[in-house]
C-alpha cells in the first residue's frame, strides 16, 4: 500500500488526539480524520496504528467522540503513567482505597447493566457513592452476627470503609477531609475529571458528575470485562485461602 | 424517478380485483390487516409511554402556587426549546446545556406566575429560587434522571404475545468536548411534530402541498407558519439520520445489514429525494410568483422562500450524509472486527463491586483486584516536561496587540486555548519592574532584596514578582538581565508579600560582557 505524507499527517494528528483530549480541537477537523481512519484513506489507518504500535500504544476506538488509545499490551510506553502517578499517596492502603471508590463509582453510575452499551450520558454523585459503600459495610457487618461490635469476620473493603467512613470536613472549605471516606471518593472523583473521564456538572449531593464518552468507550472495549476477570480471581483466591485457613484449624 | 409523489393522487385508492378476492386472499388480507392493527397498537402504547415522562410532571400534587401551573404546556415548551437549539445545517450538534434549559423553563413559568398574579389566583410571586428549583425538576424528569423515572419499560407486543424492553426519553444528554448538552430525542421529535403513524417523507410532501396551495391562494402568513412546521420536521428528519449514522459507528456489526440498515438508509435517501424534489419545486414556485406580487406582500413571500431554501440546504446535507452511509457501514464493519459488545459486558454492580467488597477477605487478592481496577484508568497521555524558567518567561512575554488582533476564521479551527493565555503581567508591571531594576543597578551593584524593599512598600507586589522572574531567569540561563546587568548568586534570601527565594547581586556590565561570560 502506497501511504502519502498527508495520511502519515493525518495518522500523526489522530494519536495527538488521543494524547492530549483536553486541549481545544475543532469537531469538524475529528470528523474529517475519522472518516480517514475508517476508510484508510491512502494508508491512514494503517500509518496510525503501526505509528501507535511503535509508541507502545493501541488505538481502541476513533469515533466522532474522541480518540481512545491504550497501552499496547506488548511494549512499553512512554507515555503510559507509572502506578504511583495514579495513586499519588504512597503504600498500599491508599491503592485499595482507590480501586474500591473505583469500583463503587461504577457501579453506581452504570447501576444497569445495559447503560454500559447505552451512548447516554451518566449521573452519578459523591453521595450516592458514599451511601453505597457505608450500606455494603453495614450490612455485611449485620450478616456477621458472631462479631457485631469487632471487625473480625468482615471484607478488607468493609473493614476500610467502617474505618474511614466517619466524617470530618475543612473548618476553612467545608470539604471532607482528605483522609475521610468522602475525602478519597473525591479524589478518586478528580482523578475521573482531571482525565476527562467525567465532568463535575454541580456541586449538588457531594458534587454531581457525568460521564464522558471515552469512560464508556475504556470499560466497552476491555475494561469491564478486565476488572471483573480481576475480582472474580480475587473472590476464587479468597475462597481458597479461607478453606486453607479451616483445613488447618479443623 | 418512480419514487416521487404527485401531491394529490389518489388514482390508486380502489382495486376493482380486489371483489373477486379468494378466501386465501381474504385470510391473507385479515393476517397482514392484524398485523398492521398489532403495529399500530404497539407504536401508540410506545407513544404513551414516552409521553408519560411529561404526565408525570404532576402540578396538583406540589404545594401552592405551583399546583396552579400547567405542566403539560411546561413540558412541551421545554422540549420545544430542546428542538430549536438544535442547528438546521448542522445537524449533529445543539448548543443548549442543561443550565440553558433550566433556565428557559424558569423563564417559562415565571411568565406562568406572572399570569396567575395578574387574574388574582395567586397574592404573590414565589421566590426565584424555588422558580428555579422547580424548573430544574421538570428539566430533571424529562431527562429521565435516575431519580425522577425510569427510561425502561417492560411492554407487551400483541402480535409476538410476548414482553419486550422499551427504553424511551424525550431529552437526552451528551457530551461533545469535555461539556454535556442536551438535545431531543429523535422519539420526542415525532412525537412532538405529531407524525405518529405516517413517516417523515409524507409528511414533508403533504406540508410542501399544504404550502403550495397556500401560495396560491396568496395566504402567505399561513405558509410562512407551514413552512415553519416544515423545517422543525427537517431537523427531524436530520435526527432521524443522525441516529441511523451514530448507530452505526457505534457498533455496525449489531445491526444486520439487510433487514435493519439497508430498509433505513433507502427509506431516508427517497424520503430525503422527496423532500428536496418538493422544495425546489416550493421555490420555483415562489421564485415565479415572487414579481407578480404587490409589494407590500414580497417580504412575506421571500421569508416563505428563505426557509425552504435553508430546508432544502439541509436536505442536501443530509443527502450526502445519507449517500455515505453504506460506505460508512462497511468500513466500520471492516475496522470495528468483533468488538466487546458482543460479548455480554459484566455489570458493574453484580459483577465488580458486590464481589470485590463482600466477597473478598484476602489482603493481597482485595489489592491485586484494585491495582487492575485502577489500571484502567491509566490513561496514555504525553509526558509533562516541566522547564520552570522557559514558562514563567513565555508568562513575562506581554501579548502584543496585533498577535491577539490575528483572530483570522481559518485559524481558529486548531487554536491552542493556552496559546491565548500567556500574559500574567501587563506591559506596564513588567516595564515598571524593568525600570526599577535598572534604575538601581545603574547607580551601583545592588540585590534583589534591596528592589524589593523598593517596590514593596508601595503596594507594587505585582512588580516585585515579575522583577524576581526576570533576575532568576537571568542567572538560570547563565546571561545578563536585559543584555547589561550581570546576576549572581549571594546565597541570602529575599522575601515580599508574595514570595520569597534566593537573592541576587546584580551588576551593570558592558553588552560586549555578555560574550565573555
Amino acid at each position: 500500500m502506497n501511504i502519502t505524507v498527508d495520511a502519515i499527517d493525518m495518522a500523526a494528528e489522530i494519536i495527538e488526539f488521543g494524547l492530549s483530549p483536553r486541549k481545544a480541537q475543532s469537531s469538524r477537523r475529528l470528523l474529517q480524520l475519522v472518516a480517514a481512519y475508517l476508510a484508510n484513506t491512502e494508508g491512514t489507518r494503517t500509518a496510525a496504528q503501526t505509528m501507535a504500535r511503535r509508541f507502545g500504544l493501541s488505538i481502541t476506538s476513533v469515533t466522532e467522540e474522541g480518540v481512545v488509545l491504550s497501552k499496547d499490551p506488548e511494549h512499553d510506553s512512554i507515555f503510559m503513567p507509572k502506578r504511583d502517578d495514579i495513586v499519588k499517596e504512597p503504600g498500599t492502603e491508599a491503592r485499595l482505597i482507590r480501586g474500591i471508590c473505583n469500583a463503587a463509582i461504577l457501579a453506581c453510575a452504570y447501576q444497569r447493566q445495559q447503560a454500559l452499551y447505552s451512548e447516554s450520558v451518566q449521573t452519578v454523585t459523591s453521595e450516592e457513592v458514599y451511601e453505597l459503600l457505608v450500606e455494603a459495610a453495614a450490612k455485611m457487618s449485620v450478616e456477621d452476627k458472631e462479631a457485631p461490635t469487632s471487625m473480625r469476620g468482615l471484607t478488607e473493603a468493609a473493614k476500610i470503609v467502617e474505618r474511614m467512613k466517619a466524617d470530618s470536613f475543612s473548618e476553612k472549605s467545608g470539604k471532607p477531609r482528605k483522609q475521610t471516606l468522602r475525602g478519597h471518593i473525591d479524589t478518586t472523583f478528580k482523578y475521573f475529571t482531571d482525565h476527562s473521564l467525567m465532568v463535575k456538572d454541580s456541586e449538588d449531593a457531594g458534587g454531581t458528575y457525568k460521564t464522558l464518552p471515552e469512560l464508556r468507550v475504556r470499560l466497552q472495549t476491555q475494561g469491564a470485562q478486565d476488572i471483573a476477570d480481576a475480582v472474580l480471581s480475587a473472590v476464587k483466591s479468597s475462597s481458597a485461602d479461607e478453606a486453607m485457613k479451616e483445613a488447618m484449624n479443623g | 424517478m418512480q419514487n416521487k409523489q404527485t401531491f394529490f393522487n389518489f388514482d390508486d385508492v380502489s382495486d376493482p380485483s380486489a371483489q373477486d378476492a379468494t378466501e386465501e386472499e381474504v385470510a391473507n388480507a385479515r393476517d397482514e390487516f392484524d398485523r398492521l392493527e398489532a403495529a399500530a397498537l404497539r407504536n401508540r402504547s410506545q407513544t404513551v409511554a414516552t409521553l408519560s415522562t411529561i404526565a408525570s410532571i404532576v402540578a396538583q400534587t406540589a404545594t401552592p402556587p405551583f399546583s396552579h401551573i400547567d405542566p403539560h404546556t411546561t413540558g412541551l415548551r421545554a422540549i420545544g426549546h430542546a428542538i430549536d437549539s438544535l442547528r438546521l445545517l448542522d445537524i449533529e450538534i445543539s448548543d443548549m446545556t442543561v443550565r440553558d434549559l433550566e433556565a428557559c423553563v424558569a423563564l417559562d413559568l415565571k411568565r406562568q406566575f406572572a399570569a396567575l398574579t395578574a387574574d388574582r389566583t395567586i397574592t404573590e410571586l414565589p421566590e426565584t429560587e424555588d422558580i428555579e428549583a422547580w424548573g430544574k425538576g421538570v428539566v430533571d424528569k424529562l431527562l429521565c434522571r435516575k431519580e425522577h423515572g425510569s427510561q425502561t419499560e417492560m411492554m407487551f407486543d400483541t402480535e409476538s404475545g410476548k414482553f419486550y424492553e422499551f427504553q424511551h426519553a424525550l431529552l437526552e444528554e451528551y457530551a461533545r468536548g469535555g461539556a454535556i448538552y442536551v438535545r431531543p430525542t429523535a422519539a420526542c421529535l415525532t412525537l412532538y411534530l405529531g407524525t405518529l403513524t405516517q413517516g417523515i417523507g409524507d409528511i414533508q410532501t403533504a406540508l410542501a402541498a399544504v404550502i403550495q396551495r397556500q401560495i396560491a391562494r396568496g395566504e402567505y402568513h399561513a405558509a410562512l407558519q407551514t413552512a415553519h412546521e416544515h423545517q422543525r420536521i427537517t431537523r427531524q428528519h436530520g435526527e432521524k439520520i443522525r441516529t441511523l449514522k451514530r448507530r452505526i459507528l457505534s457498533n455496525a456489526g449489531r445491526y444486520s445489514w439487510n433487514s435493519t440498515v439497508l430498509p433505513e438508509i433507502q427509506v431516508a435517501q427517497r424520503d430525503v429525494e422527496d423532500a428536496i424534489s418538493a422544495d425546489t419545486t416550493l421555490e420555483e414556485l415562489l421564485d415565479a410568483s415572487m414579481d407578480n406580487l404587490p409589494k407590500e406582500r414580497r417580504p412575506l413571500a421571500q421569508r416563505v422562500l428563505q426557509v425552504i431554501k435553508s430546508c432544502r440546504n439541509a436536505y442536501r446535507e443530509l443527502q450526502t450524509l445519507a449517500m455515505e452511509l453504506p460506505r460508512l457501514y462497511s468500513s466500520c464493519i471492516a475496522s470495528q472486527g468483533f468488538t466487546s459488545t458482543h460479548i455480554p459486558l459484566p455489570s458493574m454492580l453484580h459483577d465488580v463491586f458486590t464481589p470485590l467488597f463482600s466477597e473478598v477477605t484476602e489482603s493481597k487478592a482485595l489489592l491485586a483486584a484494585c491495582d487492575v481496577a485502577n489500571a484502567i484508568f491509566a490513561l496514555p497521555r504525553p509526558p509533562v516536561l516541566h522547564d520552570i524558567v522557559a514558562e514563567t518567561e513565555l508568562l513575562l512575554k506581554p501579548g502584543l496587540s496585533a498577535e491577539t488582533r490575528d483572530m483570522s476564521p481559518d485559524g481558529d479551527e486548531l487554536l491552542d486555548e493556552e496559546d491565548l493565555a500567556l500574559s500574567i503581567f501587563d506591559e506596564v508591571t513588567i516595564t515598571k519592574a524593568k525600570n526599577t531594576i535598572s534604575l538601581m543597578a545603574n547607580a551601583g551593584p545592588t540585590q534583589l532584596s534591596d528592589i524589593m524593599k523598593a517596590l514593596e512598600p508601595e503596594d507594587f507586589t505585582e512588580e516585585c514578582v515579575a522583577a524576581a522572574i526576570l533576575i532568576s531567569a537571568a542567572w538560570a540561563h547563565n546571561r545578563n538581565h536585559d543584555g547589561m546587568y550581570a546576576v549572581s548568586r549571594t546565597y541570602g534570601h529575599f522575601s515580599c508579600k508574595a514570595c520569597t527565594g534566593d537573592d541576587y547581586l546584580i551588576e551593570r556590565k558592558g553588552a560586549e560582557d555578555e560574550y565573555h561570560r
